[in-house]
This record gives C-alpha cells, sequence and structure tokens, in this order.
C-alpha cells in the first residue's frame, strides 16, 4: 500500500502583519504575490510526484484567502497534475473576516475546498483592539454566516488567549458564541513571545487555559492536542499527521516537510527562493534527521491521546520518574501528559533529550 | 663545553602583570634568539590559556648566546622562566634553585606587591643574587622614586643598583645584559665530579613524550647515558639532549653549570618529581639537592560529568591532562547522588580553576564540581588520626575528638588607605595578627596566619574588591592547627546531599547555612519540580528555602509542522541545562555547587 501524504502550500502574504505572529509573511504586494504563485506552481511541478497521495492539503500563511480565485484554481490543478489526490481529500484554507466574502467564499467550495479556519481571534473588542486586529466582532460573525451558507460545515476558528483585557466571563461569553454557531472546531493559542515572560504573566496564561479547557469542555469540545479543540470526528486529519508522525509535504517560502524520515524546511528568504526555483533547484534550507522514537514522543505528547509506551523505551528510568511524580499518565498503552501540566510540555519533553 | 665563566643562569621574577614576559621577549630580541618579525607576542607562553589569563603555567628556559662587546668574550646565557602564580611556589623555588641570579621586575607605575615579595624571600632561600629592574618607566603614571624607596625596604638593596627599564619600548633594556655578566656569579660545581643535576621542571609533549628540564651541578651528561632518578631509584636511557634556542637544538652533551633538557625512556610524567636529583645509574656517592618535596596538594574538590557527559569521558581526559601535569592528582569518588567521579587534589584554587577550564575546553566536557576543601586532620575518640579530603569523610561528632586545619602565612601589601578593610576582612577570615610593616610612607605589608580553608571562599575577589584592586596576596603553608570546626549539610527536597556538605567554624555555621540557603535559591532555576533547600547541622535544620515549580513553558502553536524549530528549542533549553546534575528528580546547576564560595 502506498503511503498517503499531508500537502502544505505557504502564502505569506498579508494585508496587515499581525505582531504576534511567528510565520513568514510580509506585506501584501500584487506583483509581488503574482510573482510568487508563479513560483509555487513551478516548485508543485519540481517537485510533484504522481506516485504520492495526498490526502489533505492545508493552505496557511500568511493570508492565503488574498490569493485569486484564477490563481487558486491553477494550485489546485497543478497539486492533482503532478500528485494523486485521494477521493475524501481534507482541503484546508485560512481566511480572515476582512479577507473573505460570499463570492469567494462560495466558488471555493464549489472548486473543492472543504474546511475552512476563520481567523477570528476573539469576540471581543477589546481583545481585537490589544491584538491591533482591524476586524470586528461583528465581522466575523458574519463572515461566519457567510461560509455556512457557501456550504461549510467542516470549519474552525482560531481564537488567542493571555491577553490582560480576558477573564473568565469573557471567555465563556466568546466559546459559548462558537457553539450557537454550531462550528464543531476551535484552535486556542496562548498568544507568546511578545509578553515579557514573568510570574504574573504565566499565572495569568495558566488560569486562562485552564478555564479555557473547562469551558470548552462544557460546552462538549474535546482538547485532542496542546491548542486544539473539536466535537467528534472534526480533527483537523491534516495537523494531526503533525502530532502522529506522519509524513507531509511542504511547498512554498518556509514551508516544512516531513519525507522518508527526514524533516526539512525551504528557506524563509524570498528571493532565495525565487532564485533557487529558477535554477530548477527544490527550495530547501535545512534537512535534519531526528531518531524516529524521539519524534514520536516530541510530537506525540502534545495529543490527549499520547504516544504508545513501546516508544519510551530508551527513557524507562525518566518515564517511571514522571509517571510516579504525576507529570505523565498510563492510560490503554499510552503514555500523555496529565491535564494539569499540559503547559509544561517543553519542560517534559527536556527530559527526553 | 662552555667555560663556566661564560655561564650565566638567571630568572625573571615578578608579580603577575609587572612585564616578566615582555622583557624575556626583549631579550630574546636583542641577543637575536629570534628576530622581531618572527617573533609572536609572549614567546615563552605556549598554551592558549596561558597567553588568555597573561600568566606562565609551565616554566621553559631558553638559552640566550651573547657577544659581550666590552671584552669580545662570548657568553651563555640561560634564561629560566618560572611559574608566574602564588600557587605554584614550589616549583618557582626550584626553577630558583637552578639560578645564580634573578632579575626582580617590578612595575614602577604599581610598586612593589606581595608575590615581589614571596619571590623574593625565594630567592634569597637559594642564595640568588638580585637585579631589581623598574618597569614600565616610559608610562607617564610611574611612581619610579617611590617604587624605589620599596625595593630599598623590602629587598635591602640601593637604589643604584635597580635598572631601569621600559620592556614595552626597549628602554633601558641594552644595560640590563651586562648587569647579568658583571654582577650575577657565574655557575659552581667540577666537571671532574659525578653527574649529579637537578630536575626543575618536566612536561609531556605530544610528539617527544616527557620532555625533563635540568641544571648540571656537577660532572657532565652525554646522550645514550644510562641514568637514575635518586628519589625513586628509576633508571632510563637518555634519548635525546639539548638546549632551547628557543627552537630544541640537540646536543652530545650538557656539562656543568649548563641548562637543558634531556628527553628519556620516560613513559609517564608522573615519574619525574620536580627537585628530584639525576645521576649516573652506577654512581652512588651523589648527595641528593637539598630542598626536595612531593609534590602536596592544598585544595580538593569532586569532578563529576555533567549532563551530557559520560564517567568515561571525564576520566579518559583526566588521565591525558596528568600527562603533563604532574602536580595535579586524582582517585575516583563515587558520591550517593551525583554518582561516580573524581576527587581531585590541586596545588591551590587557581590551578583547580586552569584544570577545570582545560577539561571544558580543550575536551569539550561538561563537568560539575564542588565546593573546594581543605585536607583535614580528625582525631576520632580511639585516639585514630586520618586525613579527610572532602566533608563526606567526616566522622559523626560523637564519635569525633579533634579537627584541625592547615593554617598559611598570608603576605598583603596593600596601599594604606585600605588598611582598615582589609584588616576587617582577614579578621573576619579567622587570621592572626602577625607583623606589619610600612614600606614606604603609604605602602603597607602585613603577615597574618589564616585558615586555608577560608581563602578558598571568595577572598581573592573580596580583597581586591575592597582595595580596589591594589591589594596583592602571596601565601605558604604554615601548619596545622585545631579549630572548633562543624558540618554543614546541606538538603535537597529532604535529602541530604553529600556533595554540597562543607565543614566550617562553629561560630560561623548559622550565618553561612542561611546565606546558602538563599544563594542556592537565587541561582536553582524553575523547573517541573518544587526545589527545597535545607540547611542543617547535626539533623537540626537551621534555615530552608524553596524555588517554587514552573508554570508555564510550552510552545503551544505547531508552526505548520515545524519539529526541526521545535527541536532547535529544546536542544537550546537543554544546553542551558549542560553544567546542572539531576538530583532525584531536579536538576541543580555548577552555581549551586559553589554557592558556598560567594557568601560573606
Amino acid at each position: 500500500m502506498k503511503n498517503s501524504f499531508g500537502l502544505y502550500i505557504h502564502y505569506p502574504f498579508c494585508k496587515r502583519v499581525c505582531y504576534y505572529c511567528h510565520f513568514t509573511k510580509q506585506n501584501f504586494d500584487k506583483e509581488l504575490s503574482d510573482k510568487y504563485i508563479d513560483f509555487l506552481l513551478k516548485e508543485l511541478e519540481l517537485k510533484g510526484d504522481k506516485n504520492k497521495i495526498i490526502d489533505t492539503v492545508y493552505f496557511g500563511g500568511g493570508s492565503p484567502g488574498l490569493i485569486e480565485k484564477d490563481n487558486i484554481t491553477e494550485i489546485l490543478k497543478t497539486i492533482s497534475d503532478y500528485y494523486t489526490l485521494s477521493n475524501n481529500t481534507e482541503i484546508t484554507i485560512e481566511i480572515n473576516p476582512e479577507d473573505a466574502d460570499l463570492d469567494k467564499l462560495r466558488f471555493l467550495n464549489k472548486i473543492g475546498f472543504n474546511r475552512i479556519s476563520i481567523g477570528t481571534q476573539s469576540f471581543n473588542s477589546d481583545d481585537l483592539k490589544y491584538l491591533k486586529r482591524s476586524h470586528s466582532a461583528g465581522l466575523s460573525l458574519s463572515v461566519i454566516n457567510d461560509v455556512k451558507t457557501a456550504g461549510f460545515t467542516n470549519i474552525n476558528t482560531d481564537f488567542i488567549i493571555g491577553l490582560p483585557t480576558q477573564s473568565k466571563e469573557t471567555l465563556f461569553h466568546g466559546f459559548n458564541t462558537v457553539k450557537d454557531l454550531a462550528i464543531p472546531h476551535l484552535s486556542v493559542y496562548v498568544l507568546e513571545g511578545v509578553k515579557e515572560e514573568n510570574d504574573n504573566e504565566n499565572k495569568l496564561d495558566e488560569y486562562l487555559y485552564f478555564q479555557t479547557d473547562a469551558i470548552l469542555k462544557n460546552l462538549g469540545y474535546f482538547r485532542y492536542e496542546v491548542s486544539n479543540y473539536s466535537v467528534s470526528n472534526y480533527e483537523s486529519i491534516h495537523n494531526s499527521k503533525y502530532w502522529k508522525n506522519k509524513e507531509y509535504i511542504g511547498v512554498g517560502l518556509s514551508a516544512s516537510g516531513y519525507e522518508n524520515g527526514i524533516d526539512y524546511k525551504n528557506t524563509e528568504n524570498l528571493y532565495e527562493y525565487f532564485e533557487l526555483i529558477k535554477e530548477k533547484k527544490l527550495p530547501i534550507k535545512e534537512k535534519s534527521q531526528i531518531i524516529k522514537m524521539d519524534r514520536h514522543i516530541i510530537t506525540g505528547l502534545r495529543t490527549s491521546k499520547g504516544v504508545k509506551i513501546n516508544h519510551f523505551k530508551k527513557h524507562q528510568e525518566t518515564l517511571k520518574m514522571l509517571l510516579k511524580e504525576q507529570i505523565l499518565i498510563e492510560r490503554n498503552g499510552y503514555i500523555s501528559i496529565k491535564n494539569n501540566k499540559i503547559l509544561l510540555l517543553n519542560e517534559i519533553l527536556t527530559y527526553f533529550r | 663545553m662552555s667555560k663556566l665563566k661564560n655561564i650565566r643562569n638567571f630568572s625573571i621574577i615578578a608579580h603577575i602583570d609587572h612585564g616578566k614576559t615582555t622583557l624575556s621577549d626583549r631579550l630574546l630580541e636583542i641577543t637575536n634568539a629570534v628576530t622581531k618579525r618572527d617573533m609572536q607576542e609572549q614567546l615563552l607562553d605556549s598554551m592558549d590559556l596561558e597567553r588568555e589569563r597573561g600568566i606562565t603555567i609551565k616554566s621553559h628556559f631558553v638559552r640566550l648566546e651573547y657577544k659581550d662587546t666590552r671584552t669580545n668574550e662570548d657568553y651563555i646565557l640561560n634564561l629560566i622562566d618560572t611559574p608566574g602564580h602564588i600557587d605554584f611556589t614550589y616549583e618557582v623555588s626550584r626553577s630558583l634553585a637552578a639560578c645564580e641570579g634573578a632579575l626582580l621586575v617590578v612595575d614602577a607605575t604599581q610598586g612593589v606587591e606581595a608575590q615581589t615579595v614571596a619571590n623574593t624571600y625565594l630567592a634569597m632561600e637559594n642564595d640568588l643574587t638580585l637585579i631589581p629592574v623598574m618597569n614600565k618607566i616610559d608610562l607617564a603614571s610611574n611612581e619610579l622614586e617611590k617604587s624605589l624607596d620599596q625595593v630599598e625596604t623590602v629587598i635591602g638593596i640601593d637604589r643604584e643598583e635597580a635598572i631601569n627599564v621600559s620592556a614595552k619600548t626597549g628602554l633601558g633594556i641594552d644595560e640590563l645584559i651586562p648587569a647579568i655578566i658583571d654582577r650575577i656569579e657565574p655557575p659552581k660545581g667540577d666537571i671532574d665530579k659525578p653527574l649529579k643535576a637537578l630536575i626543575f621542571d618536566s612536561w609531556f609533549d605530544e610528539y617527544r613524550g616527557v620532555i625533563i628540564l635540568v641544571k648540571i651541578i656537577d660532572g657532565k651528561i652525554n646522550k645514550n647515558d644510562k641514568i637514575k632518578f635518586l628519589s625513586n631509584n628509576a633508571n632510563y636511557d637518555v634519548n635525546e639532549l639539548g638546549v632551547f634556542k628557543p627552537a630544541p637544538l640537540p646536543l652530545k652533551s650538557l656539562s656543568v653549570g649548563e641548562v637543558g633538557y634531556i628527553i628519556g625512556s620516560i613513559k609517564n610524567v608522573s615519574e619525574v618529581k620536580i627537585g628530584d636529583t639525576i645521576t649516573h645509574l652506577k654512581v652512588n656517592t651523589v648527595e641528593p639537592m637539598p630542598g626536595f618535596k612531593e609534590p602536596q596538594p592544598m585544595v580538593f574538590s569532586g569532578f563529576y560529568p555533567g549532563e551530557g557527559s559520560s564517567h568515561e569521558e571525564l576520566r579518559d581526559s583526566i588521565e591525558k591532562l596528568t600527562l603533563n601535569d604532574s602536580s595535579f592528582k586524582y582517585e575516583p569518588e563515587t558520591s550517593p547522588i551525583l554518582g561516580i567521579g573524581f576527587r581531585c587534589g590541586f596545588l591551590g584554587l587557581l590551578h583547580k580553576e586552569i584544570i577545570q577550564e582545560r577539561l571544558e575546553r580543550e575536551y569539550d566536557l561538561s563537568i560539575v564540581t564542588t565546593a573546594p576543601s581543605v585536607k583535614y586532620r580528625v582525631t576520632n575518640k580511639k585516639g585514630e588520626v586520618f586525613e579527610i579530603e572532602s566533608p563526606a569523610g567526616l566522622p559523626e561528632p560523637q564519635q569525633l575528638e579533634m579537627i584541625e586545619e592547615p593554617y598559611i602565612e598570608a603576605i598583603i601589601i596593600t596601599p594604606e588607605e585600605h588598611l582598615g578593610n582589609i584588616i576587617k576582612l582577614l579578621q573576619n577570615r579567622r587570621g592572626i595578627h602577625k607583623k606589619m610593616d610600612y614600606i614606604s610612607s603609604e605602602r603597607v605589608h602585613l603577615t597574618y596566619d589564616l585558615p586555608l580553608a577560608e581563602v578558598l571562599y571568595d577572598f581573592f575577589n573580596k580583597l581586591k574588591s575592597i582595595s580596589r584592586g591594589y591589594a596583592s596576596f602571596d601565601y605558604e603553608f604554615k601548619e596545622y592547627v585545631e579549630s572548633p570546626l562543624i558540618k554543614l549539610d546541606i538538603l535537597i527536597n529532604g535529602d541530604p546531599v553529600d556533595a554540597l556538605a562543607l565543614i566550617v567554624h562553629r561560630e560561623k555555621a548559622y550565618n553561612v547555612g542561611n546565606l546558602i540557603a538563599s544563594k542556592m535559591k537565587a541561582v536553582i532555576p524553575k523547573q517541573l519540580f518544587e526545589v527545597i533547600i535545607q540547611a542543617a547541622i547535626h539533623k537540626k535544620v537551621i534555615a530552608r528555602t524553596v524555588v517554587k515549580a514552573m508554570r508555564k513553558n510550552v510552545l503551544a502553536k505547531c508552526y505548520g509542522g515545524d519539529i526541526s524549530r521545535k527541536m532547535k528549542l529544546l536542544d537550546k533549553q537543554k544546553k542551558g541545562k549542560k553544567r546542572m546534575k539531576r538530583i532525584g528528580k531536579v536538576d541543580i546547576p555548577q552555581e549551586a555547587f559553589l554557592a558556598a564560595l560567594e557568601i560573606d
């Protein structure tokens, strides 16, 4: 049986760059964007392999919602020309409320997208102001409405927590709205790397994180990864590949991939990206091989299900200690992080390096 | 063979940074031993570390050839370099024993310092002729007259005899060599007597094996001779001998009065003892040179592999290091907490730091070291006397009769304005006042007896900071003295950590316990688990601090499957743990093991 792959497509342009975002992105420029799409198509052609079956496609960014209709059609066509798309491929696109309109959404649905991830961030105007977002909560609500009208049911909304403007009550209000709108999936990220990491900030993060967890649980969402919640059968198939040591192909500026046991990452420099592809070279900047068992632990401990216990062969003593100390727990042959210790993930992982 | 009367053996002795190395370079240059262009700065210091710290760790010598234009006579001038740090007093004294004279270099901008005094004493013990050399007179800030006053007071040499130079610019250097020839005696000795040679240095050369430096006291040594060491009767073949000019120059023989190197069938540098006497295998009539001692480690510390280094790597690296440093001793030590490591003995604190740094730098090891300790002499209730090198070896109080600790005689020279603070420091460190002299109107020479243990705890830095860098210090071991000492235990999460235990003076124990507990709290990072630090005497807790458990350390996002980014982050975090040791379930950084050193 042939392996099936995820395919990540990166689009690095945004109308407005958010200060808290750590992805590779820059301000939108029509000419540059057109050129980028050209090269993206060339990369797909260079890299494509009809023997590879693709069962998830994910357009991330940046703001891939800005890609024009023709270009999107072209990209999808190139993907299906150079790879083999499976029947029920999950095809996701990230979209910002300010970049979406009903016409575009209908188009996306028609050409095959079946999952949408909306950059809501919050339904609270103080939060949005703190995040310096240009959209309002009202716009998010109307876009969600349009997304549904366009025919999407598999919808994710992004949230950011850890803001000084937030409280248990505002969080509840936001998440309850999501529930009322029957949205099946949420990604809830703790704002990181922009605040001073002191005890008080950490206490606030910790408080808001566990409030989020409790509220969403009550509303019927379960956490299947550090930052991802869904109702049953609506987990992101694409993102799950990252945590289950499944293979994925990365295409576009700064995109990462994992194939044949090798992790690779494309260049983050746009001009280098152009140059390499011009020379008919893959724009890969780094490659590394991570011991498989270690990779299982490092990615798998993010998930609620956890990591098969036999991947801990090298770390028997550490495992025993962390189980005894109730940092980790064992369930049905899987090791996972105890719920209340999940925010210590990185510290826990250093015990396995 | 050179005529005795045309040989001069001399050394340059100086306080650290007073310009010894620059002056040596200048002498090499004017005798054309090296051209200016070939000369690396500070030629005699060969190891990187020496260059970095500005000190000479291994002594070397160089043979200079000079035609005295006054008489047209050819001279051989053997410049014997000495280690520049106070931990190496014995090695310095043996190098001086190979000389008939010494240049006593004094930085005229600084004046006479403690090492100048200590080295002067050593030179006098060896009956050396001293030529005071006042250096750095090119600097506007020099205080030549005051420095000369101090030379008269401390060394008792008339100021007229001093030669004023700038080793840096070359000013006055021309006068030096004639003064060496005129004032320093040629070596004495008898070519017809049996071979007698003094070993004053040795080291391990990666390509040539063990190299020893000798001075021929009597007789003559030839290539292929069979020789023996008097201390242990070990015998060897002389495979090569010669001199350094400074490049090695093999010769057929070395004769009375000469200084040179010998490469023999010697496997390990530990077989060679500085100060030992060499003679021919069949000779039984030669008396050993006086002053020979086995090197005695004074300071002890446990060395354990840190995160990411193994015991085997540490052992191999230590073994390699001892090949060229025989004064550093080690034996296996097992700590219930730290695992398998080594108890290492050093000549002093700086010696320890040098060894540790070399292990880390040259062998890329992660090492955790325990707080240094002196060697205590313990008498138990049964009247048995034994020595302990680590607090863990101290018997329970009910079995203990008496503890004695080593005292040193310390020399401190300081500008008068800092005298009050320095005396306070010395009293605080249990010092006993012995002598105080004014060596000039504003410089004071103090002699104190001090427990060596007190010097290990941040004494140098304290002395430096309270005197704004102007006080200098030197010491020599004096004697063992009974003291009211007790063991201070440090507990981590309830378990005593042997490697953290200390022996302290009874009256200081409470204070030290409190300071250590708070210092450790400050240096132990937050981690998965709470860390409770306690100090205890006889199981009674006297101080307690807590490092609370970490709250958050997570990357909320997976960044588009960028696992290598995540790996890098983890590895960076892991690297931060390099010089840490896991005790039970918590990681204790190196700084915490040395917390005791930084309190007062």
